[in-house]
């Protein structure tokens, strides 16, 4: 795929996402499809997440997200959270536009985003977190050739957000684990 | 008398003065890996338009630190309580990050090619989960693991931290064995972060403009941990009274993307260093940073890659540069292109057919202007964190930069300037 073609797939894949979400994602939670689409189903989106406290993370899906508002394909909605002012995106009138403009390749990669949106999109903005950061380890430590035990990832999850309950990284890592999208055997 | 192996040492700096480096830190500073980074201009061939721009990684490495470790304290002062209560750090905790968040700056650009980002294209392509090419920070990290274990490890000051050369690669890597000093993250590399605020100030000094001046220490006293307004965790902000100062790092670097770094004679120049040496190098591309392959990597600096050049190597390319003889721009989009500018753009690109020697993008340009959301700190009751870009009409309104440029060589332009303007008459 060529640096423009790429350019036009990730805007598309990113209004599709927009448009098939069952409630409006909201910037975590468009930050984590990104990192999940791509790294759990191989969809070449060509982002280069790094790893955060706030998981895993690419400045270029926030600026996909401003390209693909200026196209009018999504609309940014300020939202009011108890800690603060967040972000929504909703579809737009250009939407199916800026998706015809990678059609193809749309369709190629249509089955991973049905299981995205399908596994993933009704989950929380925290939960979407969790589950990026837990993957993210998984794969650093494969690669890495570290041991990697449900224990483990729970102890490396933990290390980084000493913020987060012990149980739900636990249920997140048991949940991934059962779906087999990382391995983490019992010790 | 202060014990050698405890004494301080100032470097004097164009930006921020002296420069305060400890017995250790200098121990560091003096490994061949890390001086081999005076003879890496910071800004490649950019003398070439602006000629005070001739400074180097070296200079720039003891800025960052210098900048990273007012941050740090900066932090710690407003932060206190997050640290200890929500981050679970004790006062020794605090006092040991110091030290690596300071290493970890001073090193974070250690694995820079010739030329810096210009030469990066031509790192090794790696294939694990996804087919992509190492980036400096590979190197960095590869050049702290294995060339400067023993400086970090061994010098006598690290008696009471035993920070291990893995811990600051790891950083670097934002490698999930960081754990909890990931929260510094954004210190090393994010949206507000030390590397950013000394280029854009040290950038424009030595290229003599004045766009990428602002009041970094105002923003210094106004850096604090804000919550994530979606999920748990926390990330860098700024209180509301550093609104103005964030709003002109923003205005900073807008400014000096368009005026410094995508002006379009620099960037011709660095597709000329890219091809040059792509000659120049054996296989046309870095060696890996692999234990066997580094000390071959640390052997390019550009003043080898010069002295190839000078012998005239680098083939076309090469000759290019030593001539001056650089493409020229023919044509480009608005800043902000809509649908249609990059359908005119390609149309004319077409049109130029073989006279069209290269496509520039504002978007694959290493100093991008990225969509960048600092979240601010309500001074109000409750003190509720809405996004700089909703508090600053001015930054609300700055849109990513995705400008293309095409270029010709200099002997077809005025044919390839005739066909630009015919397609141009006919648009119109």
């Amino acid at each position: 795929m060529n640096a423009d073609k790429q350019g036009w797939f990730r805007l598309a894949v990113l209004a599709t996402l927009v448009k098939r979400a069952p409630q409006p994602p909201g910037r975590t939670a468009m930050m984590k499809f990104a990192y999940l689409l791509q790294t759990l189903r191989g969809v070449p989106l060509g982002y280069d997440f790094r790893l955060y406290n706030y998981g895993p993370y690419d400045i270029r899906v926030l600026n996909d997200l401003s390209q693909a508002e200026r196209f009018r394909a999504v609309k940014e909605k300020t939202v009011s959270y108890p800690k603060g002012d967040g972000y929504q995106y909703l579809p737009k009138e250009r939407c199916e536009w800026v998706c015809a403009q990678a059609a193809d390749e749309l369709d190629e990669f249509g089955e991973a985003i049905d299981w995205l949106v399908e596994r993933f999109a009704s989950e929380p903005a925290w939960r979407l977190e969790l589950f990026s950061t837990i993957v993210y380890a998984e794969r650093e430590l494969r690669r890495k050739q570290q041991p990697r035990s449900r224990n483990e990832l729970c102890r490396r999850v933990q290390s980084i957000k000493p913020y987060f309950d012990g149980e739900k990284i636990a249920a997140a890592v048991d949940a991934l684990a059962r779906d087999g999208l990382i391995e983490a055997p019992a010790d | 008398m202060v014990p050698k192996h405890q004494r301080n040492y100032e470097f004097r700096c164009p930006v921020h003065g002296f420069i305060t480096l400890s017995a250790w830190e200098r121990e560091i500073v003096s490994q061949p890996a890390f001086q081999r980074l005076r003879r890496i201009r910071q800004l490649a061939w950019t003398d070439q338009v602006y000629p005070g721009a001739m400074h180097t990684r070296f200079e720039h490495s003891l800025g960052v630190m210098h900048v990273a470790t007012a941050m740090y304290d900066g932090l710690v002062h407003s932060s206190r309580s997050i640290l200890e209560h929500d981050l679970k750090f004790d006062a020794a905790g605090i006092e040991r990050d110091r030290i690596l968040v300071r290493l970890t700056a001073l090193l974070h650009d250690v694995g820079h090619a010739p030329f810096s980002h210009a030469a990066e294209d031509l790192f090794p392509v790696i294939r694990d989960e996804r087919v992509h090419r190492y980036q400096h920070e590979d190197y960095s990290a590869a050049i702290i693991r294995q060339k400067l274990r023993d400086a970090i490890e061994q010098h006598p000051l690290n008696d009471n931290y035993r920070i291990g050369a893995d811990e600051i690669a790891n950083l670097l890597e934002r490698s999930v064995a960081a754990g909890r000093a990931l929260v510094w993250g954004d210190i090393i590399s994010g949206q507000m972060d030390a590397d950013r605020i000394d280029y854009l100030l040290r950038d424009s000094l030595h290229a003599g403009v004045q766009y990428g001046r602002f009041d970094w220490r105002r923003l210094m006293s106004c850096l604090v941990l804000v919550p994530s307004v979606e999920e748990p965790g926390f990330r860098l902000g700024v209180t509301e009274g550093g609104l103005h100062a964030a709003e002109s790092l923003v205005l900073a670097r807008y400014l000096m993307f368009t005026q410094v770094y995508f002006h379009k004679t620099r960037v011709a120049f660095d597709h000329h260093l890219h091809h040059a040496l792509a000659e120049v190098l054996p296989g046309g591309v870095f060696p890996p940073p692999s234990a066997d392959a580094l000390d071959e990597f640390l052997g390019w600096d550009d003043w080898r890659v010069l002295g190839a050049l000078a012998e005239g190597r680098g083939g076309e390319h090469g000759r290019r540069l030593r001539q001056r003889d650089h493409f020229r721009e023919v044509y480009h989009t608005p800043e902000t292109p809509s649908a249609r500018d990059l359908a005119r753009f390609r149309g004319i690109c077409d049109n130029l057919g073989p006279l069209l020697r290269t496509v520039v993008s504002a978007e694959k340009s290493w100093y991008k202007v990225d969509k960048l959301e600092i979240p601010v700190r309500s001074d109000n009751p409750g003190r509720r964190v809405v996004s700089l870009s909703k508090l600053s009409t001015v930054v609300a309104g700055l849109k990513p930069i995705d400008k293309r440029m095409a270029y010709c060589a200099p002997e077809d332009k005025e044919r390839a300037l005739a066909i630009v303007v015919k397609r141009e008459g006919r648009s119109r």
